[in-house]
């Protein structure tokens, strides 16, 4: 592997996001080049990265302006984007576009000129999308319609790449040499404030993109004001380079008449900053992707259950959930046990605190997934048994890796097998009558075989899969595309077989070791 | 004939007459403040009095709706005592523009030369409107979304030019694609749509899907039309 190019139309934190899989393909192919393709609003972060052999651009707003028509032609904007790509060519023996949208799906195609060395989603000869594996197939058909996401995107990339799920590899980062200086000013007065060498720094980046990714004002003061309560904690807050960050931070820091530490950064300058501080209490940022690239500890703040398991720091991290409607104005006793969580994890200590009323604390490990570490919020417990569950269903379907969790479900599990086969054997059985064959009664066939709960059990998983796999190689002559479902129907019976035999034998030894203790 | 030659230019060491055009419609008289005025078909393109003051006063009184703009379109340039104006004003801001500037006329553009030598901005001058709509850099300069500036002698005085320039609408079709993308019949995508008719829409060809690996690039550009316009709602 010589040439990678990775694609990520995304905004800042996706581009971070990214970096585990930069740090999984050097540590595979420690001699290949890896290259970005970005739009230039997101080429900043890209530019924070040492590592890219080179970062490739597309104008989007230029091209937005090309678009509106008016006097511009669509050649204006089609003779901009093409030579907008000639710098990227195509002689790449990897693409791996991260984007999973419209967007980079065609760029894939094209860059790659429809030869097998992409990873991810991008458009067939025939306009229909199409995916490099069954995890890809699974993450963009499937795991979109699903209340809770078992495997974020970058377990998805690291599964479709078989790279280490815990890359040694340390990602290089640019760092400049007035930023090193500053920052050890910073920390050299800040060492001044220390009593003990036991005193921690504790960063905090508590502002984000929306209001419910975000902490309150109220609930930053009564946060920073348990760290400062704290007798090994020292806080130090955190400000973006945007004016809305900085009201805030002004605002915090007269709650604590500028007694505060606040650093405001570009995501250059934020490289040096996160080498210096002992842990990062953050909210569902940009920063919080860079700060796991440089291992910095984490410790991550949620108030929304939906958007827990999405897109967790890769490096691995405590994270806090904290239910509003439930703590209410009792936020104070939450910012106790963040501030204890804090201190626990930063000793490498187990969380020893119980969770108050509202507040949930888990674990993600890159390797394993989330864990629950303690809650006593009934719905936080539903959800959390809701996300193993699906991630085991996932993976048994896409690996054949049975674990026990599903053993509970062996009964209801069969009975779905029963279920399903039987609907895969009616299609079949009409897709091989004798005489013409229709593409209506082809895509009648496709519907009638949709469960109603489509990817909740490791046979739905399978059969979408499956389904949309087969349904990309869909062409305009009908006779070729009965042929194709055929071949999918009878391919996804066998695998159905395998995944019914495992649980079977499953089954079978529980029964037996039962009997044994018997 | 020398007394009709007024001009001197200088090419080497050598001086000579500057052949004055026989047919041409421009003069030149000399402001009160001893400035070079152009005078086009009768018309009067800077104040004979002060063109200096006259150029700061146009410039005064409309920049605080341009005041925000990286990029600036100056219609018409006359003997560029606006531009100078603007520039001037520009420094004073501490604000850092392009400026590009459309003259319809190539003559008064050499004049201008002649006598000011040239300045520290971009000047398009005798094009057509299609030809500007074909010009790279002129789309590129587009793209800044400039703030429109007009020398109202220059711009009445060709008033049709530059209001046709303001309303041009592409066409988009095969003539204007192959014309922009500058495609030849050696090209893969110039032989492809030699089949066609010069004004086919270009959608027409693209649902073909014959352009093979452009393809794609047609349906990435609409893809990004699409999320443009939905992050502007």
């Amino acid at each position: 592997m010589k040439k990678i190019l990775l694609i990520n139309l995304r905004r800042f934190g996706d581009i971070f996001y990214s970096g585990q899989v930069l740090k999984g393909l050097a540590e595979k192919y420690p001699k290949a080049e890896i290259s970005i393709l970005t739009y230039q609003e997101s080429s900043r972060a890209a530019r924070a990265f040492a590592q890219f052999q080179n970062i490739f651009t597309v104008d989007r707003e230029k091209l937005g302006i090309l678009l509106k028509g008016g006097p511009f032609s669509f050649a204006h904007s089609f003779k901009e984007l093409k030579n907008s790509l000639e710098s990227v060519g195509f002689e790449w023996d990897l693409i791996v576009n991260l984007s999973n949208c419209t967007v980079s799906a065609y760029l894939t195609s094209y860059l790659s000129q429809l030869e097998n060395n992409y990873k991810g989603v991008r458009y067939n000869a025939n306009g229909f999308l199409e995916f490099s594996d069954d995890w890809i197939t699974w993450a963009n058909e499937i795991m979109v319609d699903l209340s809770v996401t078992p495997f974020s995107y970058m377990e998805v990339f690291t599964k479709s790449l078989e790279l280490n799920t815990h890359p040694k590899t340390p990602v290089e980062f640019v760092c400049r040499e007035g930023h090193e200086v500053s920052t050890q000013n910073i920390f050299s007065r800040l060492h001044t404030f220390r009593d003990s060498d036991q005193i921690h720094t504790v960063a905090l980046q508590l502002t984000a993109s929306t209001p419910e990714k975000s902490a309150s004002l109220q609930e930053s003061k009564e946060l920073i004001q348990q760290i400062f309560s704290h007798q090994n904690l020292y806080p130090i807050l955190l400000v973006g380079p945007s004016k809305e960050d900085r009201i805030f931070a002004q605002a915090l820091n007269e709650a604590f008449e500028n007694s505060l530490f606040s650093i405001e950064a570009d995501f250059i300058g934020l490289n040096s900053i996160l080498k210096s501080i002992d842990i990062l209490i953050t909210v569902d940022t940009s920063v919080k992707h860079l700060a796991a690239l440089h291992q910095t500890k984490l410790l991550e703040l949620y108030f929304n259950q939906e958007l827990l398991f999405k897109m967790p720091a890769t490096s691995g991290s405590h994270l806090v959930l904290v239910d509003r409607n439930k703590v209410g104005t009792a936020f104070t006793t939450s910012a106790q046990f963040i501030a204890n969580c804090c201190w626990d994890v930063l000793q490498d200590h187990d969380i020893s605190s119980k969770t108050p009323a509202g507040t949930s604390i888990f674990n993600f490990d890159p390797g394993h997934g989330f864990s629950l570490i303690d809650t006593r919020e009934r719905d936080v417990k539903e959800l959390y048994g809701n996300y193993v569950y699906q991630r085991a269903c996932v993976a048994f379907a896409l690996e054949m890796k049975f674990q026990t969790t599903l053993s509970v479900f062996s009964k209801e599990l069969l009975s779905e097998y029963r279920e399903i086969l039987s609907t895969i054997l009616a299609a079949y059985r009409e897709m091989n009558a004798s005489g013409p064959i229709s593409a209506k009664k082809i895509f009648s066939a496709i519907n009638n075989l949709e469960p109603s709960n489509y990817g909740t059990s490791p046979f739905q998983v399978l059969l979408g899969v499956r389904k949309t796999q087969a349904m990309s190689k869909f062409c305009d002559d009908v006779e070729a595309n009965r042929k194709v479902f055929k071949e999918f129907l009878l391919t996804t019976k066998d695998e159905f077989l395998n995944l019914k035999q495992s649980i079977v034998n499953n089954l079978e030894s529980t029964q037996r070791q039962r009997h044994h203790e018997i | 004939m020398v007394n009709d030659w007024p001009l001197i230019a200088t090419e080497g060491f050598l001086m000579y007459p500057y052949p004055q055009n026989e047919n041409s419609t421009l003069q030149i008289k000399y402001s009160k403040t001893n400035l070079p005025v152009p005078i086009i078909r009768g018309v009067q393109l800077h104040s004979l009095y002060d063109p200096v003051k006259e150029a700061e006063n146009l410039i005064e009184v409309g920049f605080e709706t341009l005041r925000n703009k990286k990029a600036f379109l100056v219609f018409g340039l006359g003997f560029g005592f606006h531009v100078s104006a603007l520039l001037k004003k520009l420094q004073a801001e501490g604000i850092q523009a392009d400026i590009l500037v459309i003259e319809p006329e190539e003559e008064i553009y050499k004049k201008y030369l002649d006598h000011c030598g040239p300045g520290p901005f971009k000047v398009v001058a005798g094009k057509s409107i299609g030809e500007l709509y074909q010009d790279q850099e002129f789309i590129d300069f587009l793209c800044y979304r400039p703030g429109i500036v007009k020398h109202p002698p220059s711009f009445n005085l060709h008033v049709q030019y530059f209001k046709g320039l303001l309303s041009y609408r592409a066409k988009n079709n095969l003539e204007e694609f192959r014309t922009i993308c500058g495609l030849n019949s050696e090209t893969e995508l110039g032989n492809l749509i030699n089949d066609f008719t010069p004004d086919t829409h270009i959608f027409e060809i693209a649902k073909y899907e014959i352009i093979e690996n452009d393809y794609f690039l047609i349906g990435m550009l609409n893809a990004i039309g699409a999320t443009v316009k939905e992050s502007e709602a």
